[in-house]
């Protein structure tokens, strides 16, 4: 029975972005790794809208890229439009995005996935997980193939059980002509996870031949542009322009009309679908005020003609799809290549997990992507990542990592999903961190990367680009501490600061928006050396100073609190003065640390010392028995 | 560094001493400070308590040093042990609170640094729990009868304030791409903000225990002429500070006596007597006296027992106001003496305490008649202070180049209301952005 067609470290399920970056996270971490997917052909595929990063989003992309994870690379091979988000506000909430070539974004990842070291494609369909005991012990396919592992990551997506609705027709599929997987879902079932149903959207694709730009705002994409990764050297592509057209009230009146039509509407979807990413019927509906939306043209490659209308996802019939999409100025003739949809799909409770993205109940079993409540490519690839690196250890035997709310998006993104749990499709937003202004898109790697290194998941070139990078940056910055000026020499230098008579050093003095390096030179001609780089990173460590001073605090707690785990089995019912509500709720997250205890929703000081106390008895009488 | 943190270790319940327990970084400077430093770990030492600003001497206190990590929390901890009086408590608080890096402990929080700290075996673990379950009890009880009262529901409305304000602020950062994203949301922003302040800071003006510890309770005694004002004065001081004469109308500016009753410092205030005057001299000392009248926490209105009758309406006296017959020794010992009417006489020390220890219920007592302010302990104040001055600074942004620092101290704000009214997380300022705005592509 247990004669395995091969054994493996780690096997990744699933080929889409969280599949991906788990596959060679695991891979870089050294371990023996199998990526599983239905087709090779379509790993890589951009499902959604052509377009990577955002704000929090591309944050996340950064972090990614800070452990030498791929998206980043891949999305600066495929960028075709460059945007860096909030470009006039401050650097904290500056978020790169993209717009990518969907063919190019496919065939870099496909080609990235090929040259990668201990790596082994396996296609086939994913049927059954097997357990010895409470461990994972390998994978069976649906053509009897059984590959044994030491862990196993399920990265899904919406192929879990899914379901696609055009108006009143409804279609099992994962994606737009593909089948869903109904065999895994059942191995969950029977494993006892808690499953639940989500829903998203998706609009129609255009002939792009088909539209009349000459009315439309375009929208070109910036003249310098932010690359994303840190190993790119400089653009790939030809940038062309996204189009700007609106809804109309003939639009809106179309869509009241056949509202009874809509999946959505008609109560044919039970899964619950995200607020930031509306269906056209929701908005209309919602903001009845209102007399037109936005709809962003964003191409979809630079050989095809394809065209993603974003803003109006719908799962409205195919009829009403075409008469309210060329009720929109610029669409009036236009050509449908692909109709909308929505799609429904079963998730598993992420309070399933550990946050390692471990699940709590089988050891060796990870989740990552959407299977755990998320939404978007980025929310998916970065708990790709992680799954990734702590899969390879976990085969190990070795400790495995957890990213810290403190340190990184990724450890707010992780943290939240497996301490609150999801009501709605999870999307990343800068303000989802209490410490926003530390955790920049522009020091993600100085945030990461020397973790990674000592995690083992960095190669060599990144690690080597790094390490002299963050030497220019302490040597700036203790170059600017080291030089200082009283207010009336900095203004006989032209530099406006306070009078107060108060000696600043030059990192102080660019807490002020209006200084930066290039207006100190004036002082000290010796700053020039700078390079571009350094001086961004020195500049807005420099504007945030005083702010993370005052977080500094907090953190040091936050980290202390994690640092302090909890036994994994704790009889709360037994613990008095908790109310029952507390107790319900702890008993289903099982909190690892005390911090993750202390952020379990209801739970307050007095509480959470119960909690201790209690704890801190039960290992005394487990030592004295 | 984090935060130190006090709290009496002996609970809200008044006795003969009072143990505050104060851990953390700050800890020595307390020592050194407020109980004047040179302290030798572990032992008991006597010291005079100082308030750091002024150095007003708060009460003589025992004192121990017990320097990390070889304390109940591993940090760096100091014992007071004060007489158990609200005044002497309260003046302590206030102390501690003006040293840089201190706050008021939250339930349970010494605990949670000894267990971090690797000390919890140090505590009587086994009692722990059953006590705080205690505690929690109580703790619940109160916020049930708090989540009626006006203080929630007034600290839930700045919530909502401060919500919005943050839910603005984000729909600008997070959504920046969304096209139906709104451009500009300063000028309702700063209204809010504006509102919120004003309506935070009327409550800490009303807050009795906020100000009341900071300048004292400022008593006036008020009457007509010759009703024995300044020798009342003299009577509660037991010094001459007021010249008394038995012609009316001798005392014509305002005099004070600061009194120490309980640890809360009273200041008296004589006024003119209030008569209609044609001496322009008295005349300047009346308005000062009705000016007085106005501003005092309390007014004792004198009157004497050998003038006009014009007492009997004591009844209808407002709250803030303390009807006292004067002179009671000449009082026609045959007729009936009236009920809730304080008598008191300068010649009869007894009628004097009582009169005191009037003052001390007033000011000090559980259960005189509500407070016009919703802020009833010190704990609340600080939280309203955090939240008054975190509210400010977001206002002072530029918010074209800083709406990200505005944004971060609209959190700060939040997160100190969390106390009064519950923490805030990332989804309910989503909430708001998703019920104002059509966000998503």
């Amino acid at each position: 029975m247990n004669a395995w067609d091969e054994n493996f470290d780690v096997i990744v399920v699933g080929g889409g972005h969280a599949g991906c970056e788990a596959a060679t996270a695991a891979a870089r971490m050294g371990a023996k790794a199998a990526l599983v997917t239905n087709s090779f052909a379509t790993v890589g595929s951009m499902s959604c809208n052509p377009a990577i990063g955002g704000l929090g989003k591309g944050h996340l992309v950064r972090e990614i890229d800070a452990l030498d994870g791929i998206m980043a690379r891949m999305a600066d091979k495929a960028a075709i439009h460059y945007k860096l988000l909030n470009r006039s506000k401050g650097p904290a909430v500056r978020g790169p995005r993209i717009q990518a070539d969907r063919k190019l974004y496919l065939q870099a990842v496909q080609a990235e996935l090929a040259a990668t070291p201990n790596l082994t494609i396996i296609e086939g369909e994913a049927a059954q997980l097997i357990r010895a005991g409470k461990r994972i012990a390998g994978l069976e396919l649906s053509d009897k193939r059984r590959f044994g592992c030491g862990s196993i990551i399920i990265t899904t997506g919406t192929f879990l059980r899914g379901v696609i609705h055009i108006g009143e027709r409804r279609i099992p599929a994962g994606r737009v002509g593909e089948a869903p997987s109904m065999s895994l879902a059942a191995s969950f079932e029977e494993f006892g996870f808690e499953l639940g149903r989500l829903k998203t959207g998706t609009p129609a694709r255009l002939n792009g031949s088909t539209i009349d730009y000459s009315g439309l705002e375009a929208q070109p994409g910036d003249s310098e542009p932010e690359l994303f990764s840190a190993l790119t050297g400089g653009q790939y592509n030809r940038q062309v322009d996204c189009f700007i057209t609106r809804t109309t009230p003939e639009t809106h009146r179309i869509i009241n009309e056949n509202l009874h039509r809509s999946a959505m509407y008609s109560g044919h979807i039970s899964g619950r679908g995200p607020r930031y990413c509306p269906s056209i019927e929701d908005k209309v509906v919602r903001f009845a005020d209102r007399d037109n939306h936005q709809i962003f043209l964003e191409p979809e490659g630079l050989a095809v003609t394809t065209v993603y209308p974003n803003g109006i996802s719908t799962s409205l019939p195919e009829d009403v799809q075409t008469a309210y999409i060329r009720s929109i100025p610029g669409l009036e003739n236009v050509e449908i290549e692909r109709f909308g949809y929505a799609i429904e799909y079963d998730y598993i409770d992420p309070r399933e997990l550990r946050p390692t993205l471990e699940t709590k109940s089988v050891t060796g079993l990870f989740l990552a992507g959407q299977i755990n409540g998320t939404t978007g490519y980025e929310e998916a690839g970065a708990q790709g990542v992680v799954a990734g690196i702590n899969a390879a250890l976990c085969a190990a035997g070795s400790e495995q990592v957890v990213f810290s709310r403190a340190d990184s998006y990724i450890g707010v993104l992780i943290d939240d999903l497996v301490t609150r749990g999801v009501s709605e499709p999870y999307r990343m937003f800068t303000s989802r961190s209490e410490f926003r202004l530390a955790l920049r898109a522009d020091n993600a790697d100085r945030r990461l990367t020397a973790l990674g290194i000592g995690i083992g998941c960095v190669g060599k070139i990144r690690r080597e680009r790094f390490e002299s990078y963050s030497s220019y940056v302490s040597e700036a910055m203790e170059l600017l501490t080291s030089l200082s000026v009283t207010p009336n020499e900095a203004r006989a230098a032209g530099l406006q600061v306070n009078q107060d008579g108060i000696r600043r050093t030059g990192f102080e003095l660019l807490a002020y928006p209006n200084l930066d390096i290039g207006s100190l030179e004036r002082l000290w001609p010796q700053l020039a050396g700078i390079s571009p780089s350094v001086r961004k990173a020195v500049e807005n460590d420099a504007r945030y100073h005083v702010y993370l001073g005052r977080q500094s605090a907090e953190i040091q707690m936050l980290k202390a609190e994690e640092s302090r785990q909890l036994p994994g089995m704790v009889d709360y019912e037994a613990i008095p003065g908790l109310s029952a509500e507390l107790k319900a709720r702890l008993a289903s997250i099982k909190p690892v640390s005390l911090g993750q205890a202390a952020r379990v929703e209801g739970m307050t000081p007095t509480a959470l010392a119960i909690l201790l106390s209690h704890v801190q008895k039960s290992s005394r009488q487990e030592n004295a028995a | 560094m984090a935060d130190t943190i006090f709290a009496f270790a002996t609970g809200e319940m008044r006795a003969a001493i009072a143990v505050m327990r104060v851990s953390g970084p700050a800890a020595r400077k307390v020592a050194d400070v407020v109980a004047g430093g040179g302290l030798i770990p572990r032992m008991a030492a006597v010291r005079k308590l100082r308030h750091p600003v002024g150095g007003d001497v708060l009460d003589e206190a025992l004192a121990i040093w017990f320097p990390g990590p070889a304390s109940f929390t591993g940090e760096d901890c100091l014992e007071l042990h004060v007489h158990g009086g609200g005044g002497v408590r309260r003046a302590l608080v206030s102390a501690l609170l003006s040293i840089e890096g201190c706050r008021s402990a939250q339930a349970g929080e010494f605990t949670r640094r000894a267990f971090l700290n690797g000390k919890l075996d140090l505590v009587q673990v086994e009692g722990l729990g059953d006590l705080l379950s205690a505690e929690t009890e109580l703790q619940r009880r109160q916020a049930v009868s708090n989540f009626d009262g006006g203080l929630s529901r007034q600290a839930l409305s700045w919530r909502a304030m401060l919500l919005d304000a943050a839910g603005l602020i984000e729909a600008v950062l997070d959504f920046a791409d969304e096209g139906d994203a709104p451009d500009d949301v300063e000028s309702e922003v700063r209204r809010i903000l504006a509102d919120a302040v004003v309506s935070m800071e009327r409550e800490l003006e009303a807050s009795r225990y906020g100000e009341l510890i900071q300048r004292g309770a400022r008593v006036v005694i008020s009457g007509p002429p010759n009703a024995g004002k300044s020798s009342l004065l003299n009577a509660l001081a037991r010094r001459d500070v007021a010249i008394v004469t038995d012609v009316p109308g001798t005392t014509r500016d305002l005099l004070e006596v600061r009194l120490d009753v309980d640890g809360l410092e009273i200041v008296l205030v004589d006024t003119a007597g209030v008569r209609e005057t044609a001496d322009p001299v008295e005349s300047i000392g009346v308005a000062r006296a009705l000016a007085a009248a106005r501003e005092a926490d309390l007014v004792v209105r004198l009157y004497p027992a050998d003038g006009p009758d014009g007492y009997e309406g004591f009844e209808a006296c407002p709250g803030n106001v303390l009807p006292v017959i004067s002179k009671c020794d000449l009082l026609d010992k045959t007729k009936p003496k009236h009920e809730g009417i304080l008598y008191v006489s300068t010649a009869d020390d007894a009628t004097i305490r009582r009169l005191i220890d009037k003052l001390r219920d007033h000011f000090l007592g559980g259960d005189r008649d509500p407070s016009p302010s919703l802020l009833t302990n010190l704990r609340q104040v600080d939280c309203v202070v955090r939240a008054v001055r975190n509210a400010r600074a977001a206002a002072e942004q530029d918010f074209s180049a800083g709406l990200e620092i505005a944004g971060f101290h609209v959190r700060g704000a939040l997160s100190a209301l969390s106390e009064l009214a519950g923490a805030v997380g990332a989804d309910d300022v989503l909430d708001v952005v998703f019920a104002k705005f059509c966000m998503g592509k």
